[in-house]
C-alpha cells in the first residue's frame, strides 16, 4: 500500500480525535497538578509555628530548647531563634510599633522559636507543635490554622488527582502494550504503525495548541501550565494512544 | 553610906538656894566679871555677825530680784518661742498634707501609666506575635487600623501619665522638701524653747535658791537678835547679880555679928525630945557609924513646926527620903530644913514670920531639923535656945559634940 492511501484511510480520523481528546486530558490533568503544587508552595511559607518563650529563659535555655526540639521531633525541618533584642530590633521596624516600643521602659517582646514542620507533620497531627506544649519555658504556640486548613486541602487534591493520571497512565500502557505486541511479535507491518503514530502525534500537536490558546483566551496566567516538558505531553500521549489502536486493530491493515 | 549620899543631895540643894548669898564674893565677884565680859564680847561678834547677815540677805535679796527679772524675760522669750513652734508646726501640717495629695495623685497618674503600658506591651506583643505568624489571607481592599489607633492613643495616654506622674512626684519632693526644711526649723526651734525652758528652770531654782538664802538668813538674823536680846537680858541679870553680890558683901560683916549674937538665941520649931544629935555617932540600926548634919526631934504626931526666923520658903515639897521637906532662907544668912513632916502648909516663895508654922508632924511622930550657914551645916542646938539642951536623951558620942559649930 501506497503512504498516501494509508494517510487517507477513514479510520485514522478515529485515532486523530482519540489522540486529540487524550492528550488535552493529559495536558489537564499534568496542569492541574503542577497548578497544585505551586498553589501548595505558596502555602507553604505560612505553615510555620512560633513558640513564644516565656520572659525568664535565656539565650542559653533558649538555644538548649532549640536542640532539643530539633532532636526529639524528626518533623521537625527547621528551627530559628529569635531573641528578645532582635524581636525588639524587627518590631522596631513597623512604624506603628516603633513609638510604642520607645515609650515602653522594659521590652516587651517574647524570645521565640519559629519552627517549621514537615507535610506529613501538618497532615497527620492536629497540633503540629504538641511536644513542645507541656514545656514550662513555652508561653504561647501560634500558627495559622486557616493556612494549615487550606495547605490540606490542596495536598489531598493533589493527592487524589496524582492518583487519577496514575491510572490513567497505567491504562494507556496496557493499552500501547497491545500495539507493541502486534507489532513485535505478531509481525505487523511497519508503515501502517508509522502513519498511525503520525496522526496520533498530529493530534496531539493540535491537543498542546488548543490547550495553550484556549488557556491565553480565558486570560489566565499559564505559567504553572507550562512546565517543561508539558510541550511534549501531548504528542507522547497521542503517539501512544495511536500504538494502543494499533494494537486493538481497529485498523485495517490491508 | 547611903544616907551620907541623901545628905550630899541635900546640901547641894541648901547650897544651890543660899547660892545668892554665898561668902566666896571675890571669887563670885571675878566670876561675873569674867561671864559679863565674855558676854560683851559674845554680844560685840554677835552685832558684827548680825550686821554681816543683814549685808548677806539683801545681796541675796537684789540676787533674787535679778533671777526674777531674768526667769520673767525666760519666760517671755519661752512664749513667743511657743507660738512660733506652732506657727511652723501649722505650716507643716498643711504643706504635709499637700504632700501627700501630690503623692496621692502621682501614685494614681504611675498605676494610670503603668496601666496604660501594660495594654501597650500586650498589644505589641499581639502585633509581634501575628508578625511571626502571618495570616495566609490578609484583607488588602479594608485595613484594620483599628489595632494601630488603639495603640496610638493608648501611648498617647501613657505619655500624658507619665508626664503627669513626674510632675506630681517633682511637686511632692518639693512639697516634702519644704516639709523636711519646716521639720528642720521646728526642731530648731524645740531644742532652742528646751534650752529656755532649762534656763527658766535654772533661774527659778536659782531664784528658789536666793529665797532660801535669804529666808535663812534673815531666820539667822532674828536668831541672832534674839539672842542679843538674850544677851542683853542675861548681861543685865549678870550685872544685877553683880551689884547685888557686891552690896551683899558690904552686909556681910554686919551679917556675921548677927549671926554670932543669935548663938542660944533661937526658938526651937517644936517641942520635943532630941532622939539624933548633929555630927558623927554611931547608929545601933545600922551597926555603924553615921554623920548627921542636923538633930531629929520627937514631938508626937500632929504637932505643929514653926519657922525659927522671919524669911522665905525656898523649898516646899517632898525630897527623898526626906518626906516633906521645907527649906526657908532668912536674912541672918542662916538656912533651916526641915525634913520628915506629915504636912507642909507653906508653899515656895511664901515669906514667913518667926514662929509660923510650916506644917506637923508625921505618923513615927518625928521630924528632922538641920541648921546652914554659907552652905556648911551647923549645930542647931548651938543656936536654940540652951533650955531644951536638958531634953536631949542621947548621950553624944565623944569628940564630934559641935565638931562643926563656930
Amino acid at each position: 500500500m501506497k503512504i498516501r492511501s494509508l494517510f487517507f484511510k477513514p479510520t485514522n480520523a478515529h485515532v486523530l480525535m482519540l489522540s486529540f481528546l487524550l492528550g488535552v486530558t493529559s495536558a489537564l490533568l499534568f496542569g492541574l497538578q503542577q497548578a497544585l503544587g505551586s498553589a501548595e508552595n505558596s502555602v507553604r511559607p505560612a505553615l510555620a509555628v512560633a513558640v513564644l518563650l516565656q520572659s525568664t529563659v535565656t539565650d542559653d535555655q533558649a538555644r538548649t530548647l532549640l536542640t532539643e526540639a530539633k532532636s526529639r521531633d524528626p518533623e521537625v525541618l527547621s528551627v530559628l531563634y529569635v531573641s528578645k533584642a532582635e524581636a525588639l530590633q524587627e518590631a522596631s521596624k513597623d512604624p506603628a510599633l516603633s513609638k510604642s516600643l520607645m515609650l515602653l521602659k522594659e521590652n516587651p517582646l517574647p524570645a521565640s522559636l519559629i519552627i517549621r514542620y514537615s507535610d506529613r507533620a501538618w497532615m497527620e497531627r492536629s497540633e503540629p507543635a504538641e511536644p513542645l506544649k507541656s514545656l514550662p519555658e513555652v508561653q504561647e504556640i501560634r500558627w495559622d490554622a486557616q493556612a494549615r486548613t487550606i495547605f490540606r486541602s490542596l495536598h489531598q487534591w493533589r493527592a487524589w488527582l496524582l492518583r487519577l493520571a496514575c491510572f490513567a497512565v497505567a491504562m494507556l500502557v496496557v493499552w500501547v502494550f497491545f500495539g507493541v505486541y502486534r507489532f513485535l511479535a505478531l509481525r505487523a507491518p511497519l508503515k501502517p504503525l508509522a502513519v498511525q503514530i503520525i496522526v496520533g502525534l498530529t493530534g496531539g500537536v493540535v491537543a498542546a495548541i488548543l490547550w495553550a490558546y484556549a488557556l491565553r483566551g480565558v486570560g489566565m496566567d499559564a505559567s504553572a501550565f507550562r512546565p517543561t516538558g508539558f510541550s511534549f505531553l501531548p504528542l507522547i500521549t497521542g503517539a501512544a494512544v495511536a500504538i494502543a489502536c494499533f494494537g486493538l486493530g481497529v485498523y485495517d491493515t490491508n | 553610906m547611903i544616907r551620907i549620899n541623901f545628905l550630899g543631895s541635900l546640901s547641894v540643894l541648901v547650897g544651890t538656894a543660899a547660892l545668892l548669898h554665898a561668902d566666896a564674893y571675890d571669887t563670885l565677884m571675878k566670876r561675873y566679871e569674867k561671864q559679863i565680859g565674855q558676854q560683851e564680847r559674845q554680844l560685840q561678834s554677835l552685832r558684827v555677825h548680825l550686821q554681816q547677815k543683814e549685808r548677806d540677805a539683801g545681796r541675796w535679796q537684789q540676787k533674787a530680784q535679778e533671777v526674777k527679772t531674768q526667769w520673767s524675760q525666760a519666760a517671755t522669750a519661752s512664749e513667743h518661742a511657743r507660738q512660733t513652734i506652732q506657727g511652723i508646726r501649722d505650716r507643716r501640717a498643711k504643706t504635709r498634707t499637700l504632700a501627700d495629695a501630690a503623692e496621692w495623685s502621682a501614685t494614681e497618674r504611675t498605676l494610670q501609666a503603668s496601666a496604660a503600658d501594660g495594654q501597650v506591651a500586650y498589644l505589641a506583643r499581639e502585633r509581634y506575635a501575628a508578625h511571626l505568624t502571618p495570616p495566609l489571607w490578609k484583607p488588602i481592599e479594608v485595613p484594620d487600623r483599628s489595632h494601630e489607633f488603639f495603640l496610638q492613643n493608648l501611648c498617647l495616654l501613657s505619655q500624658s501619665a507619665h508626664q503627669e506622674s513626674e510632675e506630681a512626684r517633682r511637686e511632692e519632693t518639693t512639697l516634702r522638701t519644704e516639709e523636711m526644711r519646716w521639720q528642720n526649723e521646728e526642731g530648731q526651734r524645740s531644742t532652742e524653747l528646751e534650752r529656755l525652758r532649762d534656763r527658766q528652770q535654772a533661774l527659778w531654782l536659782r531664784w528658789q535658791e536666793a529665797n532660801q538664802k535669804r529666808l535663812a538668813l534673815e531666820e539667822e538674823k532674828n536668831q541672832l537678835e534674839q539672842s542679843e536680846q538674850a544677851l542683853h537680858v542675861m548681861l543685865n541679870d549678870l550685872r544685877e547679880h553683880r551689884d547685888h553680890t557686891l552690896a551683899a558683901r558690904q552686909e556681910r560683916s554686919v551679917n556675921d555679928q548677927a549671926l554670932a549674937a543669935l548663938r542660944g538665941s533661937l526658938p526651937w520649931p517644936a517641942w520635943g525630945k532630941v532622939t539624933q544629935n548633929f555630927g558623927r555617932q554611931y547608929s545601933s540600926d545600922l551597926n555603924q557609924l553615921v554623920i548627921s548634919n542636923g538633930i531629929k526631934i520627937e514631938t508626937g504626931a500632929g504637932h505643929s513646926v514653926r519657922a525659927i526666923q522671919p524669911g522665905k520658903v525656898l523649898f516646899a515639897s517632898p525630897f527623898r527620903q526626906y518626906g516633906e521637906l521645907v527649906i526657908i532662907q532668912h536674912k541672918s544668912g542662916l538656912t533651916s530644913v526641915y525634913g520628915g513632916l506629915g504636912q507642909i502648909q507653906v508653899k515656895e516663895g511664901n515669906l514667913l514670920a518667926a514662929l509660923e508654922a510650916v506644917g506637923t508632924v508625921g505618923e513615927n511622930g518625928a521630924f528632922y531639923f538641920e541648921l546652914r550657914h554659907d552652905e556648911q551645916p551647923v549645930n542647931p542646938l548651938v543656936y536654940l535656945a540652951p533650955n531644951h539642951r536638958s531634953e536631949i536623951s542621947l548621950s553624944l558620942p565623944a569628940g564630934r559634940q559641935g565638931g562643926s559649930n563656930q
